[in-house]
C-alpha cells in the first residue's frame, strides 16, 4: 500500500507537471499577442512590453514552467496581471462554489440515479422499468446547459419560485442553498440517467451470479439478498464511473456556472481564457487538474474498500 | 442440520452487516461534515474584499487644514434611509464583465468607466443630454490663444473616507501622472499637449499647454480620464492597490468588490452636491446578454444590456423600459486599396455597388440598426449629413467590374468569427456572386483577427469586416487613418496626406464650426477613393423596470449611476 501511495504521488507530479508543461506551450501555440489582446488597441508597445514581462511570456517556455513551478511550491499561483490581485485569493473565493456544486450534483445523481437503477434491474420489462429507461434515456441526452436554460426559464422566469442567478446572500446559508438547486439539477440531470443505466446493467449481471443464487438457497430473503449482497458488487463498476465523473462534473460547471452566473472556477476559468489571462488560466487548469487527479486517486482507495479482493499496489493473480 | 447453517450464515451475516454498516456510516459522515464544512466556508467565510481602511482624523489632518479636517467625513459604513421609506433605496445594475481597473490612466472596459464616474468626479462632466456642466470648478476658462485653461475649484469638497479636502494639488497630481513616463498611462495620449498644471493657491490652477487640444474639452476633461483621484490616496495605497479600491468626491463610495461576483456602491452620506436617488446600487457582473435577460425577468437585477435580438420581447411587456441607444460604433466593410486585386477604383466601385446593405442590417441586427453613410455617425460634431447613398445596383455593379477588364474576381472576405459577422458575409457572398465576385470567407478568432492588418503582413489583407468604437469627438474618429496607421489600425493602407493634414488641424482648432467643415472634408476624401461600404452605427439596447429612470453617458459609453432616479 505504501508503495502503491509513493508511486501515486510521483504520478500525481508527473500529471501536474505535464499540465504545466502543456499550458505554458499552449500560449505559444495559440495565434495573436496575448498581452496586445488584453491591452486593447490604445496600449502603447512599452506596456505592452511590460505586460508579456509580467506575465512571463518574454520568457522560453521551459523558464516559464520553472517560474510557475517556484512560485507554487512556494503557495503563490501567481497574480492576476488585470487587477493586481493575487490569483490564490481568486482561487479560494472560486473554489468552494465550483466543489459544492459537484458534490450536490453528484450526491443528487446518486440518490435517484442508483434507485432508478435497483429498481429497473429488480422489474425487467416492466411497465415501470420501460418508463425508467426512457427517462434515463432522455435525460442522458440532455447537456447540462440546455437543462439549465430550461430550468432557469421554468422556475425563475416563469414561476418565480427560484432565484435565478448568483450565489445568494452572504453569509445565508438558506439562500446559498436555494441559489444551489436548479444549478445542481442542471449539472446532475446528465448523470441521473446515466447512472440508472450502469447500475441497471451492473445490477441484472449480478443478480444472475451464482453467489447471489447461493444467498437466496440459504433462506435468505429477496430484499437482503439484492441490497446487502448484488447492489454492493454492482456498485463497483458505478464507483469507478464516478471517481472520473467528479472530474467531468468540474468541466460541466464551466458552462453551468456561466448560465447561473457563479462565481466558481468555471466561470473563472472562462473569464481568463475570454480575456487571454494567462496567469489565472494557468492556475485555475492547474488546480482543477490536481482535484481530478486527487479525486480519481480517491476514487482507487474506495476500491479497496467496497472489494476486499483489490490489493492497491500488488498485481492480481 | 440445515437449519443450523442457516443459523449459522445469518450470525454471521449479521455480523458482517454490523462491520460495514459501521464503515458506511462513518463514510457518510466524514462526506457530509466535509459538505458542511465547504458550504459554511463558502457562505461565511468569504470576506468582501477588504477595502484601504479609511484614514482616521489625524491621518486626515496631517496634510489638511484644521477647518477642513473638522469638516472631514467620518468613515461612512451605516447604511444611509430613504426619507421617503425605511427599506433603503437598491438598484441591481448588470455589468457585462468584472471591473478590470478602476486607475483612470489604465482603465480596461467600460465597467471600470461606469465604477469610476460614479465615485470620482472631473473638473467638468457630460450631463445625461450630452451637455457638459462645472462639477468641481466654481469656473473654467480657457486662454484665447487655447494654450492655457485656467479654474477654481469649489471651496470645501471633501475626499471619501476622510482623505481631506481637495486642492489644486489633487489636480496637478491626476493629470500630470498621465504624461509622467515612468507610469506610461495607457491613456496619455488624452493629455498628449498637457504640459504641466500650475498651482495658484488651495483651489485656483492653471493647466498649461504646449499646444491647443480641442479634445481635452469633449473626450478628456468630462470624461474618465479626466477625473480627479485623490494624491493622498493614491500615494498611500500604491498602484497595485488603486486598480480594485478608489476615493473620490462623488456622490457614491465603493464599499465592497467580490471578483465576479458583485460591486457594491453605498451613498457618500457627506456628498457635497445634491444626493443621488439610489441609497446603494450592486453592480453584478454577468458576461452573458441573454443570462442578463433571464436575470431581468426574474427580476434580480433592474438595468441592463440586452441583445438587439431582445428588444421586441421587452417593448411589448409593459413592465420593461427600452432604450435603443445610437452610439458611436462604427462598422464596415474595409477595402486594401494596397492589395493589386482591389487597387483599380472600378473594382472597389463594383463592390460598393454589389453590396445590399439594408439586407445585412434586417438580417443581423432585426431591423433596429440604422445604416452608415460615413465615418462619423448622427449626434457627433462633423456629422455629414449630405453624405452620399449607395444602394445596391447590380447592372452598375457588372459595369464598373467589366471597366477594369474582368468579368469575374475571386477575392478573401476576412472576420472575426462571431455571429454578426458570419451573417454580414454570407450576405456579402451571395450579393458578389451575382456581380461575378467571388467571396471566400476567412473566419477567424478574435486574437487572430485583431493581428490581422499589423505590419507587412496587412498588404495580404482583400476584404475585412470592422467595427469601431470611438468617444464622442471627432478627432477619435479620425485618428485611426492616417498613414501613420497603416499596418496598425488603418487596414484599409489608405494614405491621403490632405487628409493627414487636415486631422492635425481638426486637433488644434477649437471653434466647433470650422472643426465641422475640416471633417466633413476628411469624410468626402475617404468617400472619393471608395475604401469601404459603410454598414452601420449599431445601437445599443438597455432594458430596465419601468419604475427606473436611466441615464446613460453620450454614445451609449456607460450608464450614468449618479444619475438614475424613479420614473415619476
Amino acid at each position: 500500500m505504501l508503495v502503491y501511495l509513493i508511486k501515486r504521488f510521483f504520478m500525481t507530479i508527473a500529471v501536474l507537471l505535464l499540465v504545466m508543461v502543456f499550458l505554458s506551450l499552449l500560449v505559444h501555440i495559440v495565434p495573436g499577442d496575448a498581452a496586445k489582446t488584453l491591452l486593447g488597441p490604445r496600449a502603447s508597445p512599452e506596456l505592452i512590453q511590460k505586460i508579456r514581462a509580467a506575465m512571463d511570456l518574454d520568457k522560453p517556455a521551459y523558464v516559464q514552467v520553472a517560474n510557475f513551478l517556484w512560485k507554487v511550491l512556494h503557495g503563490d499561483l501567481g497574480t492576476d496581471v488585470f487587477t493586481g490581485v493575487s490569483i490564490n485569493r481568486l482561487v479560494g473565493s472560486a473554489l468552494p462554489h465550483t466543489i459544492i456544486l459537484a458534490i450536490a450534483s453528484l450526491t443528487l445523481a446518486v440518490l435517484i440515479g442508483v434507485p432508478l437503477g435497483v429498481f429497473s434491474a429488480t422489474h425487467p420489462d416492466s411497465w415501470l422499468d420501460r418508463i425508467t429507461a426512457i427517462l434515463s434515456i432522455s435525460f442522458t441526452t440532455i447537456p447540462s446547459y440546455v437543462a439549465g436554460l430550461f430550468l432557469l426559464l421554468i422556475f425563475a422566469v416563469q414561476l418565480k419560485v427560484m432565484p435565478a442567478i448568483g450565489l445568494g446572500k452572504e453569509g445565508n446559508i438558506k439562500d446559498y442553498l436555494m441559489h444551489l438547486i436548479l444549478p445542481t439539477v442542471a449539472l446532475a440531470i446528465t448523470w441521473i440517467g446515466y447512472l440508472a443505466r450502469l447500475v441497471r446493467t451492473s445490477m441484472l449481471e449480478v443478480l444472475n451470479e451464482t453467489y447471489v443464487r447461493a444467498a437466496r438457497a440459504s433462506g435468505l430473503s429477496e430484499r437482503l439478498v439484492r441490497y446487502k449482497y448484488a447492489l454492493k458488487n454492482a456498485l463497483i463498476p458505478t464507483v469507478a464511473v464516478l471517481g472520473v465523473g467528479l472530474g467531468s462534473l468540474m468541466g460541466g460547471a464551466v458552462l453551468v456556472e456561466v448560465i447561473f452566473n457563479r462565481p466558481g472556477m468555471g466561470m473563472l476559468i472562462y473569464n481568463a481564457i475570454k480575456t487571454r489571462n494567462y496567469p489565472v488560466v494557468r492556475a485555475g487548469v492547474l488546480i482543477v487538474a490536481f482535484l481530478f487527479v486527487f479525486v480519481n486517486f480517491l476514487t482507487d482507495l474506495i476500491y479497496t474498500y467496497l472489494d476486499p479482493r483489490i490489493q492497491l499496489g500488488k498485481q492480481q493473480r | 442440520m440445515t437449519k443450523n447453517i442457516q443459523d449459522d450464515n445469518a450470525q454471521k451475516i449479521k455480523k458482517r452487516r454490523g462491520q460495514m454498516m459501521n464503515k458506511k456510516t462513518n463514510v457518510w459522515i466524514w462526506l457530509s461534515l466535509f459538505v458542511m464544512l465547504a458550504m459554511l466556508l463558502s457562505s461565511c467565510a468569504s470576506p468582501s474584499t477588504p477595502q484601504a481602511q479609511p484614514a482616521t482624523t489625524e491621518e486626515a489632518t496631517t496634510e489638511t487644514s484644521v477647518s477642513a479636517a473638522t469638516e472631514a467625513p467620518q468613515p461612512a459604513v451605516t447604511q444611509e434611509v430613504s426619507p421617503a421609506s425605511n427599506e433603503p433605496k437598491i438598484l441591481k445594475v448588470r455589468l457585462p464583465k468584472d471591473i478590470g481597473n478602476l486607475d483612470p490612466a489604465f482603465i480596461v472596459g467600460s465597467e471600470d468607466d461606469t465604477v469610476d464616474r460614479a465615485v470620482m468626479e472631473g473638473l467638468i462632466r457630460y450631463k445625461p443630454d450630452g451637455t457638459t456642466e462645472n462639477q468641481l470648478v466654481e469656473w473654467i476658462k480657457p486662454s484665447s490663444d487655447g494654450l492655457s485653461i485656467d479654474f477654481k475649484l469649489r471651496e470645501g469638497i471633501q475626499w471619501q473616507r476622510g482623505y481631506g479636502e481637495l486642492t489644486t494639488e489633487d489636480v496637478k497630481f491626476s493629470y500630470e501622472r498621465f504624461i509622467d513616463p515612468n507610469l506610461n498611462a495607457v491613456y496619455k495620449d488624452d493629455f498628449a499637449s498637457l504640459d504641466h498644471v500650475e498651482i495658484i493657491n488651495k483651489y485656483e490652477g492653471k493647466i498649461v499647454l504646449k499646444e491647443p487640444q480641442a479634445t481635452l474639452w469633449t473626450t478628456t476633461l468630462p470624461m474618465t480620464s479626466g477625473l480627479i483621484v485623490c494624491k493622498k490616496f493614491v500615494e498611500e495605497v500604491g498602484l497595485d492597490k488603486f486598480k480594485t479600491d478608489i476615493v473620490g468626491t462623488g456622490p457614491y463610495m465603493l464599499t465592497e468588490w467580490k471578483p465576479k461576483e458583485r460591486i457594491v456602491l453605498k451613498r457618500n452620506p457627506d456628498y457635497w452636491g445634491e444626493q443621488p436617488y439610489y441609497d446603494e446600487i450592486q453592480l453584478i457582473p454577468i458576461d452573458d446578454d441573454k443570462v442578463a435577460e433571464v436575470a431581468l425577468e426574474a427580476g434580480e437585477v433592474d438595468f441592463s444590456l440586452v441583445s438587439l435580438a431582445s428588444v421586441d420581447r421587452f417593448q411589448s411587456d409593459p413592465n420593461y423600459h427600452v432604450d435603443l441607444m445610437p452610439t458611436n460604433n462604427y462598422s464596415w466593410i474595409a477595402i486594401n486599396v494596397e492589395n493589386p486585386k482591389l487597387q483599380d477604383i472600378n473594382v472597389r466601385k463594383a463592390i460598393l455597388y454589389g453590396i445590399d446593405v439594408p439586407s445585412i442590417l434586417t438580417a443581423t441586427y432585426m431591423g433596429k440598426a440604422p445604416q452608415a453613410r460615413a465615418l462619423i455617425p448622427p449626434g457627433n460634431l462633423g456629422y455629414w449629413k449630405d453624405a452620399p447613398h449607395y444602394d445596391r445596383d447590380v447592372a452598375k455593379a457588372k459595369e464598373y467590374l467589366a471597366k477594369a477588364g474582368l468579368t469575374s474576381l475571386d477575392l478573401n472576405l476576412a472576420i472575426n468569427d462571431v455571429t454578426e459577422f458570419r451573417t454580414w458575409a454570407e450576405i456579402i457572398q451571395q450579393n458578389l456572386a451575382e456581380v461575378g465576385i467571388n467571396i471566400n470567407i476567412v473566419p477567424l478568432d478574435s486574437s487572430t483577427y485583431w493581428e490581422l492588418g499589423s505590419g507587412d503582413k496587412g498588404k495580404e489583407v482583400e476584404l475585412v469586416a470592422m467595427n469601431y468604437s470611438a468617444m464622442p469627438d471627432p478627432a477619435w474618429f479620425t485618428m485611426w487613418f492616417t498613414c501613420d496607421q497603416v499596418g496598425v489600425w488603418n487596414w484599409m493602407r489608405w494614405c491621403n496626406k490632405r487628409y493627414d493634414e487636415l486631422h492635425k488641424l481638426g486637433i488644434k482648432t477649437l471653434d466647433p464650426a470650422e472643426r465641422e467643415k475640416i471633417y466633413i472634408e476628411m469624410q468626402q476624401l475617404w468617400d472619393a477613393d471608395v475604401i469601404s461600404v459603410w454598414i452601420t452605427n449599431q445601437p445599443l439596447a438597455y432594458v430596465s423596470k419601468a419604475s427606473i429612470q436611466p441615464a446613460m453617458y453620450p454614445g451609449g459609453l456607460c450608464p450614468m449611476l449618479r444619475d438614475f432616479k424613479a420614473t415619476e
